[in-house]
């Protein structure tokens, strides 16, 4: 009896963790603006998730868990290839420019140049909770930080966003052109 | 600025916005923000921003897991069988190709879209610009005339049949006023089973009715009462604001 239930929590795992893919991808997609990357990020999460499938006591817990693995395969990318820098300090450029994303809009352009500007620690705590809904002390538990810092993390990436997307012209225009007349019939 | 503006910090703000407190805490600021425009546009920035990031990760790039071979699938054995199905698959996919997509399908159905300089241009639908992988359409009716309110639900279905076999992912509003408000009210409304047919088949479908053209509506006929609408309809304070902010937003407008 206990060797099928074993095999049914099993099944329940495996299908869960793969209907998790898309959704680890995007998280890892936001962080690192590389669908290669991203990808392998979550190929490696993926891994390590049905290797220590035992230490999960309960599939409910599954999508913490998961974004906690995925978090330290990030991690674990950035010690391999900046030994000496705090992953919360890396202030990152823009890896996206109109030019590069000529198919790209200009909304999702710009939204995703200013979260790439964001520490990675805000950045991490911004589109988990945006994202993903996780609540704030499960994006602590995710992150190995109190909920403190992940409160401040959130509230210095919402400033900064505003400053950059809600003050740009594209908002303003957003908000203010009054332009029913430029629309025409056109069929 | 009032007195208790100053008391809620953006951190308590935030997390009322994220539904991190509790019921008292949420009646707190819920009152406040009732009684002040200052806190109220900062609760909206901060919604308008979470909004901006869902929006701007919707559907992420495609994994590139054909593209790039992950760390997982390296192999000569992965490879092989790799190549043996591509080529199969390209084989039965050019066959079928032109059963199923014979060079009379495609869409024409004329669309607006903002360009990168936010300039409006006008294409075939199916050359209107792809976010993200999947397609984001509006359908506007304005007209009370039945053929018209026909052919809107004609071309909804037509574009969502199609972006369906081509396992395209589409999101597609029919926004509803003036006169085009007959097809959601309930009791008029002469394609009600129709409508309750395409929701049931399409949850990528939304109808939305203008309250701004029901509140006219309403003066112009001398009425109390909002009439019913159908169950599938919901409603949008402003068509007009609706179509430029999905334009703003890069979805295709079609108007019928």
């Amino acid at each position: 009896m206990k060797l099928v239930k074993l095999f049914g929590r099993n099944q329940a795992f495996r299908q869960r963790l793969e209907g998790n893919r898309d959704r680890l991808f995007r998280i890892a997609y936001s962080w690192c603006h590389e669908p290669a990357l991203a990808d392998d990020l979550v190929q490696e999460t993926m891994e390590k998730a049905l290797k220590k499938s035992n230490q999960l006591r309960e599939l409910e817990a599954l999508d913490t868990w998961l974004f906690s693995i995925l978090n330290n395969a990030w991690r674990d990318h950035f010690r391999r290839s900046r030994d000496t820098v705090d992953i919360d300090d890396i202030p990152f450029v823009s890896d996206s420019s109109p030019e590069e994303e000529g198919h790209t809009h200009q909304v999702v352009t710009e939204v995703r140049g200013a979260i790439a500007t964001l520490p990675m620690g805000q950045r991490q705590v911004l589109t988990l909770v945006d994202l993903e809904g996780c609540s704030y002390i499960e994006v602590a538990n995710i992150l190995g930080v109190p909920v403190g810092t992940v409160m401040s993390r959130l509230c210095r990436a919402r400033r900064a966003l505003k400053d950059r997307l809600l003050e740009t012209d594209l908002m303003r225009d957003a908000e203010t052109d009054e332009t029913p007349t430029r629309i025409r019939r056109i069929k | 600025m009032s007195s208790d503006d100053k008391l809620i910090s953006d951190e308590h703000l935030n997390a009322f916005i994220d539904n991190q407190l509790d019921a008292d805490e949420k009646s707190r600021i819920l009152a406040s923000i009732k009684s002040d425009n200052e806190l109220s546009h900062r609760a909206c920035e901060l919604k308008r921003l979470r909004e901006l990031v869902q929006h701007a990760y919707e559907l992420p790039s495609v994994r590139p897991e054909h593209a790039r071979p992950s760390r997982a699938m390296r192999g000569s054995l992965q490879a092989t069988a790799a190549a043996a199905l591509l080529a199969v698959g390209g084989v039965i996919g050019w066959i079928t190709h032109g059963q199923q997509y014979p060079a009379t399908n495609s869409l024409d159905v004329k669309a607006m879209y903002l360009d990168e300089e936010k300039a409006f241009q006008t294409a075939r639908v199916d050359d209107a610009p792809t976010i993200q992988g999947g397609r984001k359409i509006l359908l506007h009716i304005s007209t009370d005339d039945p053929q018209k309110l026909e052919d809107a639900l004609n071309t909804t279905e037509r574009l969502l049949q199609t972006y369906r076999a081509r396992h395209v992912p589409v999101e597609l509003e029919l926004v509803a006023n003036a006169g085009g408000l007959n097809l959601l009210r309930a009791d008029i409304s002469p394609f009600a089973d129709r409508i309750e047919d395409l929701q049931f088949r399409y949850e990528e479908l939304t109808f939305f009715a203008c309250q701004t053209a029901i509140n006219q509506m309403l003066e112009r006929e001398h009425r109390n009462q909002v009439p019913p609408l159908l169950p599938q309809a919901l409603t949008t304070p402003n068509a007009l604001d609706q179509i430029l902010t999905r334009l703003q937003e890069g979805w295709v407008y079609i108007s019928v």
